[in-house]
């Protein structure tokens, strides 16, 4: 009996059409597995199985995120693409037998926890669910000689999509871009509660514009701040980092003095120089 | 004097208030202002003590006229003094809040010249924030003891949260270490504040400014005063468990937190609409409701007489949260205790987890100590120094127990106890589920059973429990092992 794995783009969007596929190409459920990953990367292939590249149509994706926030509820969509942004390598599959198991258990297949999947499913949004919140305070902005707020960060999940509307609905005036420095990936907000998701490359983000001059100063007193609010019979550089791991810390000005500026290079102010 | 440098010293000197927290208020952001908030609240940063950051944490003044014998702002000691202008403050916020760098203000005073004045300069500071800065973030804001009613309440309508700081649990300790402050001075701003949280939450019909606290004791029944919803499995436990508590209660630490029942129905909320209208948030007073701080061991109440003020606090003003903060020794005085062991910081530790027991599992404090255990176990957790003691209540059955029940469980917390209610809706439970789920089984595999059967066959006593729990990170190997005893010939 052949396998098929539906490869798609490593995206929600493209995750929510191999679903859709998944149903219209009506290869069977119990043999039918899907992989996000993108067209250069194969990952590891599978001997006897069959291997179909599914294209992202906005129109299926559409229609599937539609059903499920119709016939269950925005909540549950929610957790879906928590799962779709996460991190995991078999996070296509999860969404697929996710949305397989409420078709057919209904809304109670969420609380099925002894489910492998259900599980799983549980692991991954709530990796990418803490992580966006560890970035809603971990995000750092800097200001640009064009107004424009600039905040670099490289999440392990997939999280840029997440983390805008809430930035969007914090600051509702002010231009600002939230920029996966990784994936290359950018949210781009100019006014009111809209913003647009867009790739963005070092060499498009130059055209920010350098950073202001006066941008040093408000670090400095953060750092002032940092420096004075810790209590010294307190000191416990342990606990710091178990709440504040250091992958967080590569854009966040109050691990910098400005002296690392000349000895770190591909740092932090390294990054910075361009802009 | 220098921003910065000014930054520096009324950051230094308000370091030692240890709430920083930015939870309790949710709001949507608005057309033409900076900000919102959120329920769960937001950590930006943390210190090298380790403490989260989430708020820009500053004293307006370090001039006092109040000399407390444990504070860094004294009268008495000589440290430069310098205070910040509205201006500053809000201009500090909104660069700082526009970096991401904080989620909002926080906002304390030492006492220049009088209550009054420096309550009516904080007070500019807010409305400046909000109505010219359109400042829409969380702002958390010290009610200064002995300060007018009106400023109280005005205050209440632009801040978010705001606190009295109780200082120290007894009356006494309080004279003898802040001479200036009084008891009075301290529970009635606090008693206005919920008196007037509450008249603001009927007028909305809302219920969202309440302590965990309430939510549990209404869960438990406790509000209603139905003990038999409380946890316990049989009638004569339940009976048991109720002359317990009963006779703790009788017994002391009721003090004078009662004294404010007297002052009941003090501050109705009476300013003028136009003031509730123009506050940029809307039309909420303290959103996100009231906190305070206790010094723990600058003088020598008891763990357990802590629990209990803390507990009514909770109860009789509807906080959001008790702080404790551990003594650190700043001042030479006489009057303040050389603690051999540095800062109490385990101490510390402990009432903060009691102080969850208490708001999220529904613990009683008289449950977890009493006048002949006055104090936590230094090396075991209050729960699980509960559980050891209290044995005849356990194993407990996943598949079955309620979730109170559960919860009462070491290494069960809120969220595990929620998703093994939910999932075993759909299958029946083992010990691996329970793993994955999220118990933490090197506690709990002592006082669970999983369809009538335990982790090992193994014979559960106090010290073999104890044993096993001091070991913590390994899990008992083989149980015949455990389960060995000498023999005696003499018994």
């Amino acid at each position: 009996m052949t396998k098929y794995v539906l490869q798609c783009e490593d995206s929600p969007q493209g995750i929510f059409s191999a679903v859709y596929s998944a149903w219209e190409l009506k290869l069977g459920h119990a043999r039918t597995s899907i992989q996000a990953c993108s067209v250069e990367s194969m990952p590891n292939l599978e001997l006897f199985a069959e291997y179909i590249r599914i294209e992202t149509v906005q129109e299926k994706a559409g229609k599937v995120m539609h059903t499920i926030r119709t016939r269950f509820s925005e909540e549950i969509l929610e957790e879906l693409y928590l799962v779709a942004c996460s991190n995991g390598e078999d996070k296509a599959d999860i969404v697929y037998h996710y949305i397989q198991l409420l078709l057919s258990m209904g809304m109670q297949a969420r609380r099925h926890l002894s489910d492998p999947y259900m599980i799983r499913a549980m692991e991954l949004s709530r990796a990418a669910g803490n992580e966006r919140h560890h970035y809603l305070g971990f995000l750092r902005f800097i200001e640009t000689r064009q107004g424009i707020l600039l905040g670099r960060f490289e999440p392990k999940n997939n999280v840029t999509e997440l983390v805008m509307p809430h930035f969007a609905d914090r600051f509702p005036e002010e231009r600002f871009v939230i920029w996966d420095t990784r994936r290359n990936v950018a949210g781009i907000h100019l006014h009111g509660k809209d913003y647009i998701m867009q790739f963005l490359t070092p060499a498009q983000a130059e055209q920010l514009g350098r950073y202001r001059e006066k941008e040093e100063e408000t670090e400095q007193l953060w750092r002032v701040f940092v420096e004075s609010i810790s209590v010294k019979a307190r000191e416990n550089k342990e606990l710091q980092r178990n709440n504040l791991p250091l992958r967080f810390r590569s854009y966040m000005p109050e691990f910098h003095t400005p002296t690392d500026t000349q000895q770190n290079t591909g740092g932090y102010y390294e990054t910075r120089q361009f802009l | 004097m220098e921003l910065m440098e000014k930054l520096q010293i009324l950051s230094d000197a308000a370091k030692y208030d240890v709430a920083c927290t930015s939870s309790g208020s949710e709001r949507k952001g608005q057309a033409g202002a900076i900000g919102n908030s959120i329920a769960p609240g937001v950590c930006h940063s943390f210190s090298a003590d380790g403490r989260c950051i989430s708020l820009l944490k500053i004293l307006y003044t370090n001039h006092c006229i109040f000399d407390c014998k444990y504070c860094i702002n004294r009268s008495s000691n000589d440290v430069l003094r310098t205070s910040f202008t509205p201006e500053e403050v809000c201009t500090l916020t909104i660069e700082f809040y526009r970096r991401n760098y904080i989620e909002g203000l926080f906002l304390s005073s030492g006492i220049k010249n009088s209550p009054n004045e420096t309550m009516s300069e904080m007070l500019q500071t807010l409305i400046l924030l909000r109505e010219k800065y359109h400042f829409n973030g969380y702002v958390h804001c010290k009610s200064i003891p002995g300060a007018d009613p009106d400023l109280v309440e005005l205050a209440g309508w632009y801040a978010d949260r705001m606190s009295v700081n109780l200082e120290l649990p007894t009356a006494e300790g309080l004279r003898m270490l802040a001479p200036h402050k009084n008891r009075k001075n301290i529970l009635l701003p606090m008693r206005q504040i919920q008196a007037g949280i509450e008249e603001n939450m009927q007028a909305l019909g809302v219920n969202d400014s309440r302590g965990r606290y309430w939510y549990t004791s209404k869960a438990l029944g406790r509000l209603e005063k139905k003990p038999w919803l409380l946890h316990g499995r049989s009638a004569e436990q339940l009976r048991q468990r109720q002359q317990i508590l009963e006779k703790n209660s009788a017994s002391p630490p009721k003090e004078e937190l009662m004294e404010s029942e007297k002052v009941q129905n003090i501050g109705k909320l009476h300013m003028l609409p136009e003031v509730r209208r123009t506050r940029a948030g809307g039309n909420r007073f303290v959103p996100a409701g009231q906190s305070t701080q206790i010094i723990i061991g600058a003088t020598p109440e008891s763990d357990y007489q802590i629990l209990s003020v803390a507990e009514a606090l909770y109860r009789r003003f509807d906080l959001k949260r008790v702080f404790y903060s551990a003594f650190v020794r700043v001042n030479d005085d006489t009057n303040l205790p050389v603690l051999p062991g540095g800062v109490p910081l385990r101490r510390e530790h402990r009432l903060y987890q009691a102080d969850w027991l208490l708001r999220y599992y529904g613990f009683e404090a008289a449950e977890l100590l009493s006048e002949k255990q006055p104090n936590f176990n230094e090396w075991v957790d209050p729960k699980c120094d509960w559980a050891i003691r209290h044995l005849e209540q356990f194993p407990i059955e996943v598949n079955k127990a309620d979730y109170y029940t559960l919860l009462r469980v070491p290494g069960i917390g809120v969220h595990s106890a929620r998703r093994i209610v939910e999932a075993r809706r759909s299958a029946r439970l083992d010990f691996a589920d329970l793993k994955k789920i999220g118990v933490v089984l090197k506690r709990a595999i002592y006082f669970l059973t999983c369809s009538g059967k335990m982790y090992y066959p193994m014979h559960v006593t106090e010290g073999m429990v104890l044993q096993n729990l001091l070991m913590l990170e390994k899990l008992p190997k083989q149980s015949d092992t455990l389960s060995f005893q000498q023999l005696s010939l003499f018994d």
